[in-house]
């Protein structure tokens, strides 16, 4: 019984801890002011993010945006369209609200230049597009913008003041003769610092509609091999005229030689708008580059060429001292041996069957003319005192008397 | 015998209290008419800011310039007035809650447009933006000023601040000087299509290089900027 009230008031505690959290609001986090597309297209997932037509001249399109105020303040924030520009490095960017509007910053009307939102409020903001009836053919960029009408900058100081916007691109497609033809101008490398180095595609986009560029930068050995830590890339738009993407590579641990590939495969569009199905790819100009190895593989690798260096200089000394070094050469009697011959010149039978080139059994047959060390020759023994032994100096054995 | 009834006792009070704690709690939910519990989530939306390591929102933030002696002659080159972009205490965020999906830049601009300066807020001003490649001479542009200001985003710092997000698909700008009518906007950070959808990070050590004209007059200047990030 005990037991099993023990039992019955554990679980009913359990059960109480687990449900008691239910009734909280978990907290979300803020994210700041901006917008969304009011009506996104369910046949282009991209008119979630941003506007995207396809219109005529003189066609008129009401949409609207989702301002947002995602902030725990109440806030009054300007949304105003501007035309697009073009950034460093080829990028998309938005013109300025004091800038002329000369494109299609100027074919939008907002029905509100200014909405007050509550915190964690939205309010629908609608606009037509007129698009004009001589506008050219191909694409044209610009954005409506939310921001702040009353950020909390600094009034006096030195410096850079810093104010804050967030907008979304506003991108139509006028029908007639649509190209996107991209090229590589150059491709930049640079070390970036001891780990990282830098490759910059740059790409020419001749036509007049910008294309999702996929670029790939590999490095490879220089016969062929892939590494895969060494692969970067991405898809980017490639705006009409030239963009710059810049890659950041892990350098390769030993460093050395690689060759540098650089590609991209784009989509070029068709007279209706819509997307070839066919990819085309372009190439960059294939260079060998040279990457410098890390701090450590450096050192690594220089006392592996001076461990290398080391015994190969031992090779070589031992290689002298024992095809090099002055020999006589001596004719093998009836009864010698290996042992007796060695023993007679006061030298290790191994050493004189190593020089000779004996091998196994070590037979040394009568008339056969050995090589013997003249250091190993006893002063007492030499020509002068044994006349039989038929020692004759081999000068050719010698070194040269230049040698080190 | 009397202890024994008395903890027997004890336990079934117990007991009864806690069946009616449980039996309680899911008796009044079952009991009351079904309610609807209401709750709507915003779209988040692209944005940036600059946050302190708490992710606060910097009230006023401004970049220092390091101040330069009256000087005779152009301070340009390595003797030019620099700053750093983004430290620490002073991130440069953007978040993206999922309200770019196509990718996105963030880039940085002149608020007065081309024709900005840098200005005491009296009469005393020079150019961020002289297309002459020193700064130090008065190019072909629509202002008789002198100046221009260089950004090198390439040496900054690029870290993520979300669980799941990683710097891949996000590339830092190269370094740029602005030029009167030809570039009037520098990217700072760029996002492709295969980027987070969810994502938050931040830039620092954005390096900055403005040449400070030969003789001018010795007050603080500042330039008004805004940081605008875009869904593509």
């Amino acid at each position: 019984m005990r037991k099993t009230l023990l039992v019955v008031s554990g679980l009913a505690a359990v059960l109480a801890l687990t449900c008691l959290p239910i009734g909280r609001a978990a907290a979300i986090e803020t994210s700041g002011i901006g917008a969304v597309p009011a009506h996104p297209r369910l046949d282009n997932p991209r008119t979630k993010s941003i506007f995207v037509y396809d219109v005529a001249g003189a066609d008129v399109i009401t949409d609207g945006i989702k301002v947002v105020n995602n902030t725990d303040t109440t806030k009054t924030l300007d949304v105003y369209p501007v035309d697009s520009q073009a950034s460093s490095d080829g990028a998309f960017a938005c013109a300025q609200k004091v800038d002329p509007r000369k494109d299609v910053g100027s074919w939008i009307k907002l029905a509100q230049s200014q909405v007050k939102l509550g915190a964690n409020s939205v309010q629908v903001v609608p606009f037509t597009l007129a698009v004009p009836s001589t506008v050219k053919a191909g694409e044209h960029d610009g954005c409506i913008v939310v921001q702040d009408a009353n950020p909390a900058t600094k009034k006096e100081g030195n410096g850079i003041v810093l104010s804050f916007r967030s907008a979304l691109r506003v991108s139509i497609t006028t029908p007639g003769a649509l190209s996107a033809d991209l090229s590589f101008v150059d491709v930049k490398s640079r070390d970036i610092n001891k780990t990282t180095l830098g490759i910059s595609p740059i790409l020419q986009n001749k036509g007049n509609v910008s294309a999702e560029a996929n670029i790939e930068v590999r490095l490879r050995g220089i016969f062929g091999f892939h590494y895969p830590f060494a692969s970067v890339g991405g898809q980017f738009p490639a705006f009409p005229g030239q963009s710059r993407f810049n890659f950041e590579l892990k350098k390769p641990f030993w460093g050395g030689w690689y060759r540098r590939d650089v590609q991209a495969t784009y989509k070029k569009p068709l007279p209706s708008g819509e997307l070839s199905d066919n990819v085309t790819t372009i190439e960059a100009k294939n260079i060998i580059i040279f990457v410098m190895p890390k701090p450590l593989a450096l050192v690594i690798q220089a006392a592996t060429f001076l461990v290398i260096l080391a015994l190969l200089y031992g090779a070589y000394r031992l290689w002298r001292r024992l095809r090099l070094l002055p020999t006589e050469l001596y004719t093998v009697k009836e009864g010698d041996s290996i042992e007796s011959i060695a023993d007679h010149f006061a030298i290790k039978w191994q050493k004189l069957a190593k020089i000779n080139g004996i091998k196994s059994p070590f037979t040394v047959h009568p008339g056969r003319v050995i090589k013997v060390p003249l250091s190993a020759h006893k002063p007492e023994e030499t020509e002068e005192t044994d006349e039989e032994s038929h020692t004759e100096h081999h000068q050719e054995t010698k070194p040269p008397s230049d040698s080190p | 015998m009397k202890q024994r009834n008395f903890v027997k006792t004890w336990w079934r009070i117990a007991l009864s209290l806690c069946l009616i704690v449980v039996l309680g709690a899911t008796g009044r939910a079952s009991a009351a008419s079904t309610p609807t519990f209401n709750q709507t989530i915003n779209p988040g939306v692209l944005s940036t800011d600059i946050l302190d390591a708490s992710r606060v929102p910097v009230v006023s933030p401004s970049v220092a310039m390091t101040a330069k002696a009256f000087l005779f002659s152009c301070a340009s080159g390595a003797s030019a007035s620099t700053g750093t972009f983004g430290s620490g205490a002073q991130r440069i965020y953007v978040i993206n809650p999922n309200g770019a999906n196509n990718g996105w830049t963030l880039t940085m601009a002149a608020t007065a447009g081309a024709t900005a300066v840098w200005s005491d807020g009296g009469t005393n001003s020079y150019d961020f933006n002289d297309p002459t490649t020193a700064g130090c001479t008065d190019g072909a542009d629509t202002d008789t000023k002198i100046g221009q200001l260089s950004v090198d985003p390439s040496v900054s710092t690029l870290t993520t601040d979300c669980a799941s997000c990683v710097v891949t698909n996000v590339t830092k700008g190269s370094s740029s000087a602005f030029v009167e009518t030809t570039l009037n906007s520098i990217t700072l950070l760029s996002a492709s299509l295969a980027s987070d959808d969810v994502w938050r990070g931040y830039l620092t050590g954005v390096n900055l290089s403005q040449t400070i004209p030969a003789e001018q007059p010795a007050a603080s200047y500042t330039l008004n900027m805004t940081l605008t990030a875009t869904a593509l």
